[in-house]
């Protein structure tokens, strides 16, 4: 303990007293040497000068016991590095441009590394934040030849809560979705939990009040009681102490409040409210029933490979023969957090690893990019690495000099890459709610480390690999060019790495400029309808009730009615979906009517109350809109212009009578009428709206149903809680989930696509900078190693254009081919995309055109530089 | 004729926390304490000294703080740490324990064999 002490202060001298050190020791020395020479003078009789001089001689090398004694103090070597770093500071503010390009670069790369690292990561978490949280396992059948899991899994669960030896606490929840109405709040749809009594078993937590739940709430015919969580119990009812014994009204039902579970209880998702889940497996036949899912606990000593193997030998011959054969489905044991991350594949899981380790290698492809700038520097400093060598510096030595170089730039870049990640991190999170509790996207410990890492691999790349290149060659041999120009020829290697990333730039570029045109224009223009007068809302009823086609059409007429009736309302319809949202769908036509390009189209699909269309004052372009006469089962449909340009390529007229069907029916449909595309909403990039195709249909029709509701005027203040009263007193069972304005929607879409232009913009900076920076140092060796070249041709009166041409042919010739590769790349890229010929097209010059002037203005400096070189120089300069 | 010889590998450092435990000193100070008590008979390089207390320094057998010198002089001065006592008595020890056995070996004759 004693040595790490004295280590820590001998590391913390080096660092903050370095300077005071030397000094110190310099005094001292000088302190002996001057009591030497005056002993000697005073002893000896010696002249004062003489004495002075045989004390230095006695004492010997100054400069050399200086050397031994920083190393005696131990730790010489991060005087070195220090040395380095400050060198390397230096380097950073000498060579700006470089520092800007690449510290924006290493920055950007190391963001994506870390936040990628942080976000796989958190998903691939085994372990719940309990304690044994590892041993918490999920239980499933999953298909074997693909197609996801069969989650009617009540028999299999009543079996296995019995017979399986490996597993204890066995249990299932299923997520549902019930209207909460308490005492002086809005009924308002929730979240709960319908779930064993095991499961407060497994988290080991005890209620914060009152109790959780326990085995006997699950008999049929038990009091309704509820377990309610931390935040509600803050949030909804004012953190009452006394709420336990309470009633609130759940699912239509009054449910006793018996406990409240402590802060950061959310099992099994993210709940806030449990009940007991009661079902009786004989009121089902196999693989019937609600889906549920099973989780259990690995018993002590048990891995999950034995609890798979006892399940896949007891496991089938518990549950009944699976309808679609005996072979359909097998049971799997996995992690509980990789079932609810959709990753109960291993593969999966092990591609997720690998892919969150290699996205940090992003970084060292910039690493390399860099590195080809730094080597240009590296060269350009041949002369003063040679004399550092003939002064008895080794070649380690000259790398690690190099390596702290390019760490002070990596290490710059990976602090603003790591703040600029947890800020990205930040706005995930805040996005990503409804998460899994367990998953928390924020910097951890390891992430930070792992960027950290990736600094120093991408300093390794960048600062020791043109070190070994440039310093490979017999250094002595350069002391000539101490005049800072060399004859050093760049390479075919760091060429063709130039040469590429200028391909690369050109195929990257033109797909984040088409997109950030497009935010450009979301940003622009609005929806063509007047959003800001509609509310939206899903009326949903239980499972059972949906299944009822009467129950819900009646719901449905009647909360349309006393909507109407609610002050401000002009109208009200519904729609299968929220417009601008609907189902995509594959349609194909008859014979020879095929689509221009010859795939079968997608398109936005929705069922809409006859006067949905006038309700939002959309424009009829041809034919008629929906009327009495049409129904669900009628062939009528009615399409949006973009329908009738991009799917049929013919004007509204004559989209009338076109007739389709969807890939999955038989059913034929007849265009009737063609509308305006509403609200307007740029979906994706490249269109402005989806070709979308209207149906008509009835209240009860399907469930659940999107109510519609226009104002006249704004909209009044607490909306959502008004129309939820107002559900509440149609049927308390009626849950009236997400109300919100349309506007919102729209400016959801417009909050996202910002967020991707944002960082498709900051990626396309970088990569524009570092092909700028490459070209740069392209150009700029073209004119070191030609130097004399151009002094002879200038003297002999050679005009500066021809000069120039010369100069740059060959290498603005390397550049097109750089060019000429990426716009090729890119015109696939769009063509993946499935954006057309025509924007690619104009997108893809104005990219190359871009880039022909970014190597234009790269190679300026360099080439003014040399035309202003006067012919005598240049001569005098080794070619 | 200079009758000293060169200092024997490893024996600085016990040199020196010999010098330093007769007394606090600075560096010049440890040598002439040094010259002193081995009547002149060792030859020390100077210099040599000084990365020898750093490094007893550094593993805490000695301590400095800078004073003021006999010629009112701005100077380090070393001296001996708690650690550093204990070091030299076994250091001590077994150098006398190596110089006994090393005498006796060349002191023996023929005959006692």
């Amino acid at each position: 303990m004693r040595a790490l002490v004295r280590g820590a202060r001998a590391i913390g001298r080096v660092l903050w007293r370095s300077k005071q050190l030397d000094a110190d020791m310099q005094e001292e020395m000088r302190f002996h040497v001057q009591m030497e020479a005056e002993r000697l003078a005073r002893v000896e009789g010696v002249h004062p000068d003489e004495a002075r001089r045989q004390a230095y001689v006695r004492f010997g090398g100054v400069e050399k016991y200086k050397e031994e004694g920083r190393e005696a103090r131990g730790l010489y070597w991060l005087h070195g590095v220090l040395l380095d770093a400050r060198l390397g500071v230096r380097m950073l503010v000498k060579h700006r441009w470089l520092t800007l390009v690449g510290g924006l670069a290493m920055t950007v790369a190391i963001a994506i590394g870390a936040m990628a690292f942080e976000v796989i990561g958190d998903l691939l978490t085994p372990a719940l934040p309990f304690p044994d949280g590892q041993r918490v396992v999920a239980v499933a059948y999953v298909a074997t030849k693909g197609g996801g899991a069969d989650d009617r899994v009540l028999h299999a669960f009543s079996a296995w809560r019995d017979r399986v030896a490996t597993l204890e606490h066995v249990g299932a929840f299923r997520d549902a979705q019930h209207n909460l109405v308490a005492p002086n709040t809005p009924p308002e749809p929730i979240h709960v939990a319908e779930i064993t009594a095991s499961a407060f078993d497994i988290a080991q937590a005890p209620a914060m009040l009152g109790r959780h739940l326990l085995p006997s709430d699950e008999e049929v015919g038990a009091p309704p009681v509820v377990v309610i969580g931390h935040d509600a119990w803050r949030v909804r009812f004012n953190a009452d102490p006394q709420i336990v014994g309470r009633g609130i009204q759940l699912a239509g039902t009054v449910h006793t409040i018996v406990g409240v579970m402590p802060a950061g209880f959310r099992f099994p998702i993210d709940h806030q409210f449990w009940m007991p889940l009661r079902l009786d497996p004989l009121k089902y036949a196999a693989w019937q029933g609600p889906e549920l899912q099973v989780f259990a606990r690995l018993k002590r000593g048990a891995t999950i490979e034995q609890a798979q193997a006892e399940l896949a030998s007891t496991g089938r011959s518990v549950a009944d023969v699976h309808p679609d054969g005996p072979d359909h489905v097998r049971p799997v044991v996995l992690p509980f957090t990789r079932r609810n991350a959709e990753l109960a594949d291993p593969m999966f899981v092990w591609l997720l690893r690998a892919a969150q380790l290699l996205v940090g290698a992003l970084s060292f492809v910039v690493a390399v990019n860099l590195a080809v700038l730094l080597y240009a520097r590296t060269v350009t400093r041949l002369g003063e690495l040679a004399v550092r060598t003939a002064l008895g510096a080794s070649r380690g030595r000259i790398l690690s000099q190099l390596f702290i170089e390019a760490l002070t730039l990596t290490a710059l870049g990976a602090v603003a890459g790591l703040v600029l990640a947890g800020l990205a991190l930040q706005h995930v999170q805040v996005m990503a709610y409804g998460f899994p509790f367990w998953v928390h996207f924020e910097l951890s410990a390891g992430s930070v480390l792992y960027g950290l890492a990736l600094a120093v691999i991408a300093a390794v790349i960048m600062g020791v690999l043109p070190g070994l290149k440039a310093t490979g060659r017999r250094l002595s041999a350069n002391l000539q060019q101490l005049n800072g120009r060399t004859g050093t020829r760049l390479g075919s290697l760091w060429t063709t790495l130039i040469v590429a990333q200028v391909a690369v730039a050109a195929a990257v570029l033109p797909a984040a400029a088409y997109v950030s045109w497009h935010v450009v224009q979301t940003e622009l223009t609005g929806p063509t309808i007047a959003v800001e007068q509609f509310v939206v809302a899903n009326m949903n009823v239980s499972d059972e009730a949906a299944a009822d086609r009467e129950y819900v059409r009646s719901r449905l007429l009647a909360l349309m009615g006393r909507l109407r009736e609610e002050p401000g309302v002009t109208a009200v319809t519904f729609s299968s979906a929220v417009p601008g949202f609907g189902r995509d769908r594959r349609i194909e036509f008859p014979g020879t009517a095929q689509p221009r390009d010859g795939r079968t189209p997608e398109v936005a699909t929705f069922q809409i109350a006859v006067d949905l269309l006038k309700t939002y004052g959309t424009r009829i372009l041809a034919g008629r809109d929906f009327d009495a006469r049409d129904t669900a089962s009628s062939t009528a449909v009615i399409v949006n212009r973009t329908f009738a340009s991009d799917v049929l390529g013919v004007p509204a007229q004559a989209a009338l009578g076109s007739r389709f069907r969807y890939a999955t029916g038989t059913d034929w449909f007849e265009i009737v009428g063609v509308v305006d595309d509403f609200p307007g909403f740029p979906r994706d990039p490249g269109s402005e709206t989806e070709p979308t195709v209207y149906q008509p249909a009835a209240p009860g029709d399907f469930h659940p149903p999107v109510v519609s509701m226009r104002f006249s005027g704004p909209i009044p203040e607490r909306i959502a809680e008004r129309l939820r009263g107002v559900g509440a007193q149609v049927d308390p069972g009626l849950q009236l989930r997400r109300v919100v304005p349309l506007s919102d929607f729209q400016d959801e879409l417009r909050s996202a696509w910002r967020s991707v232009a944002w960082a498709a913009g900051i990626i396309t900076i970088s990569v524009l900078l570092l092909s700028a920076a490459g070209m740069h140092a392209l150009m700029s060796f073209t004119i070191a190693q030609r130097t004399r070249e151009i002094g002879i041709r200038s003297a002999l009166g050679a005009q500066p254009r021809q000069l120039l041409m010369g100069l740059f042919g060959r290498a603005m010739r390397q550049l097109s081919i750089g060019l000429l590769v990426g716009s090729l790349a890119s015109v696939g890229v769009f063509a993946a995309a499935g954006i057309g010929v025509r924007p690619a097209a104009a997108m893809l010059l104005t990219v190359a055109t871009v880039m022909a002037l970014v190597a234009s203005i790269a190679a300026l400096g360099p080439a003014r530089r040399s035309l202003r070189l006067p012919a005598v120089e240049a001569l005098r300069v080794e070619g | 004729m200079d009758d000293s010889t060169g200092l024997l590998p490893g024996t600085l450092d016990l040199l020196i926390l010999k010098a330093v435990s007769l007394g606090t000193l600075h560096g010049y100070g440890v040598l002439l304490r040094i010259q002193q008590i081995t009547g002149g008979a060792l030859q020390i390089q100077q210099g040599a000294l000084y990365p020898a207390l750093y490094r007893l320094e550094r593993q805490g057998l000695i301590d400095s703080e800078w004073g003021t010198s006999d010629h009112n002089r701005r100077a380090k001065f070393y001296r001996l740490t708690r650690t550093g006592r204990a070091r030299l008595g076994n250091e001590a020890a077994s150098w006398n324990r190596i110089a006994d056995a090393i005498g006796m070996a060349l002191r023996t004759t023929a005959k006692e064999i």
